[in-house]
């Protein structure tokens, strides 16, 4: 596809730390997003979502593979290139308290993100346009508060303005929406959602909220233990999730007018050493899940997933089609 | 709610603390005198006017010494030299630690393993001794002092700089700014630093203290310039006439001890004051 | 389900006004709550952010200190023993037993440099002394299905879910008859949260505990509470079994929140929300709190408080003009 404005290539991040097991936070990870196009990035704690954000933000340097924003790599360069390469992709952090320098008013967290490295100061017409894209109206009365003089949700918004301002074509954001109220929630969604209609701004949205996913992604991928588990459009992963994984994800989901499963408590410190990260927890484990690591294969259009039993969905005998506790109507919840 | 600048936040917090507020007073009048003091005496502090030996009260109010010059007149030179070397030494320290401290936690890598191994090299000799030893073999002399308290007490700023730094150089912020293309240079100087002064400045105000009392030890050992009248200088001369004139060494310990009091509690209220909690409410 | 205030009701709240101190303003968190919750069941408490829900957990146990929170009116009865008027030592005789409680975070509930076999351990001496501790710890680990080895770890080494395990049984250490829990799941994703729900469940069912959660999402509370109150700026605005409220609102506040909880698309391809801001607390209400962001108001909103009324089936009521009697005669 090479209509993609962000595409991360095979990305992978051991950390080492002294007296540290190694952590393989990001293994082969392959990720893109078109304009104006909605990934959805969801897993549990610990799954590597938070470290392939700061990858593609280019905050960490990757161990191998490559972030390729609108056809350049951004591994290749260096000094000033790189520093305006980078404004193409913006971040938006999950806690908007430690998103601001808190010595800086709006107007100055704002004039930073237009100008960025450039000498031309922003005018307080810009600002106000800024501001009131993201519904701090009027703006004389935001600019000389400093972050901490406004509201989680002001924040958020104020969050939402600063990534908009250096005009990106993707916003990577990790779980901007966590810790806010079902009102907010709606109300920053309705932000993103403006913002891609009229700028056209693509989104890597990370999120555990398998709600929010569904009401705004195009595309959802499930991450787990630093792998992508699944990927594919967003109806076709919740209606028929292809991984035992994303299965069980949807399964103990609260929504208000399905009842979720029981879940029971996963195996504690199960360190799968070869095979399928997934095969401790999983039902379908077999022989085969214990000794070789599945790849990710596309078993219908477009979407794809790693599980070996997924894959003999094809072949007919499907194990996965007796598993009462797939969910195809979730869609709808 | 009224919007204030940060400034007079600042000194709303401070007003507070009654530690904090007296001890910021007390400093305040002790630099007044510094300034003005010896311009408001009646006559020039050293003469050889008055009677030698005078106990407190009376017309020589804190007595005089032995020579007859009057105490509070001695004590009033003293607190420019006390001052002086407190105030330069803790600047100097503070600039020094910061730079380095924030290099290190900023950079890292082998500049940051550097660093911190010269930083211990300097923390592990006795700070005293060392300073007797330079000032026993290299003549008195302030610009003397002042530089061997710097040069001993550097690392610990630096450290804590350095704490400082790499706890806020993991924020989110510095994050979001960094993937704003602003060059790394003025994301430490206008991003990191300014949020991880704070404690740095509380230090600061400790080590005036540590210099000032450094500078009165070695004073009362003999080590400053006969020339110059300070504190420490008072104490060893008192110190001989201990149990015929106690005026002499009581009051300029008094002073040594009010001051390093004031700018020791000023550096806890501003430790609470500037911590990181207190800036982000 | 058995309605509200019944004989054999474990806690009842009537009609309470709680004002704290913050930052030398006083804040009226809760200005008119009631609710009951019977032996066995559970209740459900839903509201945003500042409604004053954590206020009142904390008050029912008296966890605030009085100089910052004080009962302004009403009533408080644990267990048919009034404790509006208790202070100190007092809260001893029903902290812990009749009534326990959990909170979102457990680390800061639990002593960073003590293994938890003995936090477990003093929980049990403290409220069982007839028990053999050792062997009370072990059924208590059990009984929320942690591995016993976890007794002999230090609260760090312990994931979020398994700490949260943790404060579950030295909750239930005390054998509580009524469990408050505070937003028990939100510090935690969505996998670990359902295995905590999970034992929730579960550990109701065998041990015939009541239970209050208290919890922001709507989605947790259907599933996990017979019946549920919403609150709203201080104020229990809507009560009735969970299903019933949750799937018939007839406070507009409630409709709003299920709306944006549903994330239900509006005509236009945004998603529903509820306009304006939560109301100032420096004073108590004179009217309906929801007021000024209530897209249904009326002349009458404008004049009175509207009285809790008869809103549906099973108990359902709802503190509206809408459903109000006097409403309804002129209509």
């Amino acid at each position: 596809m090479s209509t993609a404005v962000l595409e991360l290539r095979h990305l992978s991040k051991t950390f080492r730390g002294r007296g540290m097991a190694p952590v393989r936070a990001v293994i082969d990870v392959s990720l893109e997003i078109a304009a104006g196009e909605c990934v959805a990035l969801v897993g549990e704690s610990g799954s590597g979502k938070s470290t392939l954000a700061r990858l593609a933000l280019r905050l960490i340097e990757p161990d191998a593979g490559e972030v390729i924003l609108r056809g350049q790599s951004l591994m290749r360069l260096r000094g000033g290139t790189l520093r305006r390469a980078r404004r193409g992709i913006q971040p938006i952090f999950q806690d908007p308290a430690a998103s601001f320098n808190p010595r800086r008013t709006v107007r100055g967290l704002l004039s930073q993100a237009i100008e960025g490295a450039g000498r031309e100061r922003a005018g307080d017409a810009e600002l106000a346009e800024l501001l009131a894209a993201v519904m701090l109206k009027p703006a004389s009365g935001y600019l000389d508060r400093y972050p901490h003089e406004l509201s989680g949700g002001q924040r958020q918004r104020l969050a939402i303005a600063r990534a908009l301002a250096p005009r990106p074509a993707v916003i990577i954001a990790d779980e901007p929406l966590s810790g806010a109220d079902v009102s907010i929630r709606a109300q920053l969604l309705n932000l993103l959602i403006d913002m891609q209609a009229r700028r056209g701004v693509g989104y890597l949205l990370i999120t555990h909220d398998m709600h929010v996913a569904r009401a705004f992604s195009h595309r959802i991928a499930v991450m787990y233990r630093g792998r992508i588990a699944e990927r594919g459009p967003t109806e076709s992963v919740l209606a028929a999730p292809l991984h035992p994984y994303t299965q069980q994800l949807l399964a103990v989901v609260h929504s208000l007018d399905r009842p979720p499963r029981d879940a029971t408590a996963k195996p504690v410190g199960s360190a799968a050493g070869a095979g399928c990260g997934f095969h401790p927890r999983c039902p379908l484990a077999s022989e085969t899940c214990r000794k070789l690591e599945p790849t990710l294969r596309e078993l219908s259009p477009g979407h794809s997933a790693a599980c070996h039993h997924a894959a003999s969905r094809e072949g007919g005998g499907d194990p996965i089609q007796s598993q009462p506790q797939r969910i195809p109507g979730i869609i709808a919840c | 709610m009224r919007r204030r600048s940060a400034a007079w936040n600042w000194l709303a917090g401070l007003a507070q603390r009654p530690a904090g507020i007296g001890s910021a007073l007390f400093i305040l009048l002790l630099l007044v005198v510094a300034l003005l003091g010896p311009a408001v005496l009646p006559r020039h502090p050293l003469a050889l006017t008055d009677q030698p030996m005078l106990p407190p009260g009376g017309a020589s109010f804190l007595g005089t010494d032995d020579l007859g010059r009057s105490v509070v007149a001695e004590l009033i030179l003293g607190v420019r030299v006390s001052l002086a070397v407190g105030i330069v030494a803790a600047l100097a320290t503070t600039v020094v630690g910061l730079l380095v401290g924030a290099i290190a936690g900023y950079v890292g890598g082998l500049i940051d393993t550097v660093l911190m191994r010269i930083a211990e090299f300097f923390q592990v000799m006795p700070t005293f001794i060392l300073a007797v030893a330079i000032v026993a073999l290299a003549g008195p002399g302030l610009t003397r002092v002042i530089a061997v308290i710097a040069l001993l007490s550097w690392p610990q700023t630096a450290r804590l700089a350095r704490a400082e730094v790499l706890r806020v150089g993991q924020l989110d912020f510095i994050a979001a700014v960094r993937s704003l293309g602003i060059p790394e240079w003025r994301i430490l100087f206008g991003e990191v630093i300014p949020n991880a002064i704070g404690p740095v400045i509380a230090l600061g105000m400790l080590i005036v203290g540590y210099a000032i009392l450094l500078e009165a030890s070695l004073g009362y050992l003999g080590l400053s310039s006969p020339a110059i009248v300070s504190w420490g200088r008072m104490l060893s001369v008192g110190q001989r006439y201990l149990f015929s004139a106690w005026w002499l060494s009581v009051f300029p310990g008094l002073a040594i001890l009010a001051t390093v009091l004031a700018f020791n509690l000023l550096g806890d209220a501003l430790a609470d004051l500037l911590s990181p909690r207190s800036a982000t409410r | 389900m058995t309605g509200a205030a019944g004989g054999g009701a474990i806690l009842e709240v009537h009609a309470l006004h709680v004002t704290y101190e913050s930052a030398g303003r006083t804040v009226h968190a809760v200005q008119d709550a009631s609710l009951s919750v019977a032996e066995g069941e559970a209740v459900g408490i839903a509201g945003e952010s500042g409604c004053g829900k954590s206020t009142l957990a904390r008050v029912l146990l008296g966890l605030v200190p009085a100089r910052i929170a004080q009962i302004r009116n009403g009533r408080i009865a644990i267990g048919g023993v009034d404790v509006t008027g208790f202070a100190g030592r007092d809260w001893e005789r029903v902290r812990g037993q009749p009534v326990a409680i959990v909170f979102q975070d457990p680390l800061s509930f639990l002593n960073p440099v003590m293994r938890v076999g003995d936090q477990i351990g003093e929980a049990v001496r403290r409220h069982d002394p007839a028990a053999t501790v050792p062997a009370r710890s072990a059924e208590l680990v059990d009984l929320v299905r942690l591995p016993r080895s976890a007794l002999r770890r230090y609260p760090h080494e312990l994931s979020g879910g398994m700490r949260q395990r943790v404060m579950l049984a030295m909750a239930l250490g005390c054998r509580p008859r009524l469990l408050v829990a505070d937003e028990p799941t939100t510090a935690l994703d969505a996998t670990t949260e359902a295995e905590i729900l999970t034992l929730l469940r579960e550990l109701r069912r065998e041990l015939g505990m009541a239970m209050l959660l208290i919890s922001h999402d709507l989605g947790v509370l259907r599933w996990n509470c017979d019946r549920i109150y919403i609150m709203y700026a201080g104020h229990t605005v809507e009560s009735g079994a969970t299903a019933e409220v949750l799937s018939h609102p007839a406070h507009p506040y409630t409709r709003g929140l299920a709306a944006a909880a549903r994330l239900a698309r509006l005509p236009d391809g945004h998603f529903a929300m509820i306009g304006g801001d939560v109301p100032r607390l420096e004073r108590p209400a004179r009217l309906c709190p929801f007021l000024s962001r209530c897209d249904a108001a009326m002349a009458r909103c404008h004049e009175a408080m509207p009285p809790a009324s008869p809103a549906g089936a099973n108990g359902h009521r709802a503190r509206c003009w809408l459903v109000a009697p006097a409403h309804r005669e002129a209509i």
